[in-house]
């Protein structure tokens, strides 16, 4: 299995290093910024981050299933469970890299005097329930990275575009990280019961 | 002897096209198993389902005892695999792919890969959509045959392959089947590599698999006649299991499965005035089988 992730690792080395810099940048604008406008960054990601995590998630899957990767892995010692995993976990790393050091910077600037009091009693839980977003949209960009015909492609990301706006409105709403949690789990299984039945 | 490979009654359409049409196919362990068929014929689906990589529309698969889409990493390892047009990972290093077969593979023998190298000799530091389709081809084989499987599954292994790599590739498997009690299924469409390394033939003519029995039986059971006849030749040869027949230059020229010692009475009652047997290799048997009328799905 860790084979399988640092395979993921090096297949989407640039994606990675794209995600480290953007992050690093932000951070480093948050710490140097010690205003009260900090405050709203986690509502900038909340907008940003959704086709990000998608297009990360297409590329782990669709880049695999066009050079047929996928159809040589699953002959070798492995399983599809296990190959699946392994795009699962490394994109959890890669969006721990995405947002770890901005959330760090930003909790810093919580425990400061510029950030409003009630927003840094909401901090935790606007970062979990970005982590959540932010993985329901990868789930959901694996998923549609599995399917090679373009004719599926553009529906599902005509799909996306639909749910995106949906998703903002229930997210700005009010949803509970619990109602996220079970979207993500779902869309990973729905992903992983395609992958176990797919023909590579 | 325990079987390895189990087909019931398995189906596969593809679209509204039926493509294979219940199959029934055991194979024991330790057999040199031949898939022959024409183009088209279903050997590569049958492959791939056996593999997993295709799912049956009707009928069961079971790979050592295991259905073929739920096999776990321990029962992969015991399965070589080599696919038609060697589909490998086009841009990695070879190094690389080597790489992750070995860390992926708990049998991986170190030695076997390296005699392997020696005799194909592929190029290690090169991406693999460098590689010649030859190349593809060898180092596929290698892969297969370094994880040191209890069931190798080739897919027209010497495809692409010259004939001193074709030849050499023959040898590693005959060594490797007869040293070892490995079972070997593949399909190929050098039917000379196929006598060579098979001790039991399947053929698949018209979705179905129409032969299924040793090498050395169907040699003995399928026979071709060239009859000659004096008061000109009978409308109607009133025998079972005639594969073929043919009429030229007033002579009929019968092919017919399962000969023995009651159709060859039967055949003198038409009084022929000369009976020649034609000597039939595989391929000759192959043919007359393949030029079968194909029976409707």
């Amino acid at each position: 299995m860790l084979k399988l992730i640092i395979r993921e690792f090096i297949d989407q080395a640039v994606l990675f290093i794209i995600a480290a810099m953007i992050s690093s940048a932000a951070a480093i604008a948050l710490f140097y910024n010690k205003s009260s406008n900090a405050a709203g960054s986690p509502f900038g990601l909340l907008l940003f981050a959704p086709p990000v995590c998608l297009l990360f998630g297409m590329a782990q899957t669709n880049l695999d299933v066009k050079r047929r990767a996928l159809a040589f892995l699953i002959t070798l010692p492995t399983s599809r469970l296990q190959i699946y995993m392994a795009k699962i976990i490394s994109g959890c790393i890669w969006i721990l890299i995405l947002t770890v050091p901005s959330s760090l910077a930003l909790c810093q600037l919580s425990w400061s005097a510029m950030f409003p009091a009630r927003l840094s009693f909401l901090l935790t839980n606007t970062l979990v329930t970005l982590y959540l977003i932010m993985l329901i949209w990868h789930g959901f960009g694996m998923l549609i990275g599995f399917f090679h015909e373009r004719v599926w492609l553009i529906f599902l990301c005509f799909v996306a575009i639909v749910f995106y706006g949906v998703f903002i409105f229930i997210c700005i709403s009010g949803a509970s990280i619990g109602f996220l949690a079970l979207i993500c789990i779902a869309l990973y299984s729905v992903g992983l019961i395609h992958f176990k039945q797919m023909h590579t | 002897m325990e079987n390895v490979i189990e087909i019931q009654n398995l189906t596969k359409f593809f679209g509204g096209k039926c493509v294979l049409e219940n199959i029934n196919l055991k194979i024991p362990q330790g057999t040199a198993y031949g898939l022959l068929g024409r183009n088209g014929a279903g050997k590569t689906t049958l492959i791939r389902m056996l593999m997993g990589l295709d799912s049956p529309t009707a009928g069961t698969i079971s790979i050592l005892d295991k259905d073929p889409f739920e096999l776990a990493p321990a029962d992969r390892a015991r399965i070589g695999y080599v696919a038609e047009g060697h589909h490998l990972i086009q841009d990695y290093k070879v190094s690389r792919l080597i790489d992750l077969a070995k860390s992926l593979s708990p049998n991986w023998d170190n030695q076997q890969f390296a005699r392997l190298l020696t005799v194909f000799k592929f190029p290690t530091t090169s991406k693999v959509r460098q590689l010649s389709t030859g190349q593809r081809a060898q180092l596929n084989l290698s892969l297969a045959l370094a994880i040191q499987p209890d069931i190798l599954i080739l897919d027209d292994p010497t495809l692409g392959l010259d004939t001193v790599a074709r030849r050499q590739f023959l040898e590693l498997a005959v060594d490797l089947i007869s040293s070892q009690n490995r079972t070997v299924l593949f399909s190929s469409h050098i039917l000379s590599d196929v006598e060579r390394i098979a001790d039991r033939v399947g053929i698949l003519i018209g979705r179905h698999l129409a032969v299924d029995c040793d090498l050395e039986y169907l040699k003995q059971s399928i026979r071709k006649f060239r009859l000659r006849f004096d008061t000109g030749i009978p409308e109607k040869i009133h025998l079972t299991e005639i594969v073929r027949q043919s009429r030229t230059n007033g002579e009929l020229i019968l092919t017919i499965a399962n000969w023995d010692t009651i159709k060859e009475q039967i055949l003198d009652l038409y009084k022929p005035a000369d009976v020649t047997e034609v000597p039939m290799s595989l391929e000759d048997i192959f043919i007359e089988c393949s030029i079968q009328q194909e029976v409707s799905c």
